[in-house]
């Protein structure tokens, strides 16, 4: 089969063979793992759960994990990551999904909400991520507040699937109202027949934002639990805090989804060369590449305004602006041209 | 300091006569206007670009793949015919189209790995690397600068009176007929000793290197064309590799000629690096258009040029999708009329035509050129 490969890649130099199998079927090979989509089911007023069906060789989740989802949009790959929600294992057919709701100015997640279509092609890379169950059978206790439902839902349906938790389980879930409540009816009914989960619904309309320190009346065991905390970065602080204070913080687990992006203002910042394994500050008006030659690094460089390409380094953190539009643009992943940008924020850079 | 950085200043000596009657301010003029176009095109860049790539990608494919199916018959003539033709347009949109608009970084906003000039290697012997290293770094800088840019007559052509004359210039004719033969391997042997020599000076050392870099390069294509085809078309093994030969020569003729003709027809100018110090954006854009000449033609024509027709706009934005050109052509054109500037166009076989006059007439010294009235 080896040889046979290699037979296959010697005749179709310099493409390989996947390159011709795209052309039977994109999803068929190609770079990193694709799949389309399968199904769209909308859950709450602007969130909705996207199934795909992934590629046999696509390595198994573990419940709480999430994987990075790459997507066309106007032509260009966006990539982001989304908590997967199907239980862990067991399916025969390999089918997994997420749940998206839509941010304010979330370009991927307006694509996936509102223009998405079953049978869409996407781009997926292996899901990771700690935030797991742990292995022991201890009560668990979890927190989820809006869209950090996803990783837990993954994690109760696990349990469900299993027929149930050795141990009792409380799941708190915030939201504005019950309607928001993204899975609202899957989860009143595993509450309602199964009787090691209990639920607690926290309308903050209602009753206003949640505290931590509420745990003392609705799980006065709070101590002796395993706790997944999952939502937004104030309440996650919190919890942070307070489980520190007791000691605990092996017993606490945190998701954050959103990691806190750094203050962009195009006006510079910490440029780190992370092959160099060096540091510089520099200024919003200082080209990377001049940065970089001004801290002694090699940069790749030819006409040094824009044109050829050569300066091209991968980004690893923060935003980039372009001198010449003034743009502040980059994802982790992008490929940037070191000679017409500036280091909007702090960033890092593979050089 | 980058490029930039640098001050328009008024250079005592205009770059060349025919810039003589244009202000500092009308540079500037020019260099805004032909911002402003290229803003426009990346702003308006999306689905309909991607698309098109994607499709020509697909073209060539099945363009190779018929082509290659075909030539396993080869020992029949229509099969030969049919089936060369289509391996030669695979292998000029290969090369065009493709290869040479992707590794520019054309389309490197689209994020797909496949379609990057970070990770694209094209069906020629040149390698990628020192293709793209010569060509968009040390070409598209320096255009027609004579002693910068290696493109000007890649270092055995007289394409200018201004450069000197050697004897070997005398069957510059023949040696021009050879190279465009076998282009590929020209321009791989090109690259590899330009990149040798700039790379490091360490001598022999680096020009082994060179040449072990290009072997690697220049095995697994030579190996696919002239022995695993043939091989496998078995009764027709000597046919297909005439039929591999041929259409590798014909991608060779035809971008050979679809390059000299946006470089070397008559009114293209050539610079001198004193001329071009302190140049300016606006007079490094003058430059890229007085450098560079167009091909008129239809829609297919341009596409089977890899839109290098188009080579001034080329020559203006080199990482603009090439798609684009035909569209932002006659703005730029309006440009060039309003600050009245030559702008270089013209049918392919006027240009042609020109080039090998041109290289006849060079192939003499200016002073014998001159007394025979030439
Ligand atoms: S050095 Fe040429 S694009 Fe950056």
């Amino acid at each position: 089969m080896n040889q046979l490969a290699r037979l296959a890649a010697q005749l179709t130099t310099p493409l390989l063979p996947h390159d011709y199998l795209t052309l039977v079927d994109p999803v068929l090979a190609g770079s990193g793992f694709r799949a389309r989509i399968r199904s769209i089911q909308p859950e709450t007023v602007g969130s909705c759960s996207v199934e795909f069906e992934v590629p046999k060789s696509f390595p198994s989740h573990t419940a709480g994990q999430y994987l990075r989802l790459g997507v066309d949009i106007a032509g260009v790959r966006h990539w982001r990551s989304y908590s997967i929600t199907t239980p862990q294992g067991s399916t025969s057919r390999r089918v997994l999904s997420i749940t998206v709701k839509e941010t304010s100015n979330g370009l991927m997640s307006g694509h996936l909400v509102r223009n998405a279509r079953a049978g869409d092609l996407v781009f997926l890379e292996p899901a990771a991520g700690e935030f797991v169950l742990s292995q022991e059978p201890t009560e668990l206790i979890f927190l989820a507040f809006g869209s950090g439902i996803t990783p837990i839902m993954s994690m109760i349906r696990t349990l469900a699937a299993r027929g149930g938790s050795p141990a009792p389980v409380l799941l708190i879930v915030g939201a504005r109202t019950e309607d928001e409540v993204i899975f609202g009816e899957e989860l009143a009914a595993l509450a309602d027949n199964e009787p090691w989960l209990d639920l607690v619904l926290w309308e903050s309309a209602a009753r206003g934002r949640f505290d931590v320190a509420r745990l003392d009346q609705l799980a006065p065991n709070w101590r002796d639990a395993q706790t997944y905390v999952s939502g937004p970065s104030a309440i996650l602080d919190q919890a942070v805090d307070l489980w520190a204070a007791a000691g605990l913080t092996e017993q606490l687990f945190v998701e954050r989804f959103v990691t806190p992006l750094a203050h962009v203002d195009g006006a510079g910042g910490e440029v780190r060369f992370s092959r160099a394994g060096k540091s510089t500050a520099v200024d919003g008006s200082t080209t990377l590449l001049d940065a970089g030659e001004a801290a002694g690094i090699l940069m790749p460089n030819g006409c040094r305004m824009g044109i050829c390409h050569t300066c091209v380094v991968p980004l690893k953190s923060g935003q980039v602006r372009d001198m010449r539009t003034g743009e502040v643009h980059g994802e982790p992943g992008d490929i940037i041209q070191t000679c017409v940008n500036a280091a909007a924020c702090d960033i890092e850079i593979d050089v | 300091m980058s490029a930039l950085h640098i001050v328009p200043e008024v250079t005592e000596e205009p770059m060349s006569p025919v810039l003589a009657h244009l202000t500092e301010a009308d540079v500037n003029e020019i260099a805004d206007r032909l911002d402003a176009i290229r803003d426009e095109i990346l702003a308006d860049r999306g689905e309909a670009d991607a698309a098109y790539i994607r499709r020509l990608i697909r073209i060539h494919r099945y363009l190779e793949i018929s082509g290659r199916f075909t030539l396993l018959a080869s020992i029949l003539p229509p099969a030969w015919l049919t089936g060369t033709t289509l391996l030669s347009l695979a292998k000029i949109i290969e090369n065009m189209e493709l290869g040479h608009n992707i590794m520019h970084g054309q389309w490197d906003w689209m994020r797909d790995p496949e379609i990057h000039s970070t990770t694209w290697e094209w069906d020629n012997v040149a390698t990628a690397q020192d293709w793209k290293m010569t060509h968009n770094s040390m070409h598209h800088t320096w255009t027609n600068v004579i002693g910068k840019d290696e493109d000007v007559g890649y270092g055995r052509l007289r394409v200018t009176p201004d450069q000197e004359w050697k004897p070997e210039h005398l069957f510059q004719v023949a040696t021009n007929l050879l190279l465009m033969t076998f282009f590929e391997y020209g321009i791989s042997m090109y690259d590899s000793a330009v990149n040798s020599e700039s790379i490091s000076h360490d001598g022999l050392d680096s020009r082994k290197k060179a040449i072990a870099k290009a072997w690697h390069k220049i095995k697994p294509q030579a190996f696919k064309d002239y022995i695993a085809f043939p091989l496998l078309s078995g009764i027709s093994a000597p046919t297909t590799f005439a039929a591999n030969f041929t259409a590798n020569v014909v991608r060779n003729m035809w971008t050979h000629t679809v390059i000299f003709c946006g470089h070397f027809p008559d009114e293209v100018q050539y610079f001198t690096e004193e001329q071009v110090e302190g140049e300016s954006k606006g007079d490094w854009y003058i430059r890229q258009m007085m450098g560079s000449a167009n091909i008129e033609g239809s829609k297919l024509f341009h596409t089977m040029t890899g839109n290098l027709s188009h080579q001034i706009e080329h020559h203006l934005f080199p990482d603009l999708p090439s798609n684009r050109y035909s569209e932002i052509a006659p703005r730029v054109r309006a440009v060039c009329d309003e600050f009245d500037l030559p702008y270089t166009t013209g049918r392919l076989s006027k240009q042609n035509l020109e080039v090998w006059r041109k290289l006849a007439v060079l192939s003499l010294p200016n002073d014998v050129a001159a007394k025979l009235g030439l």
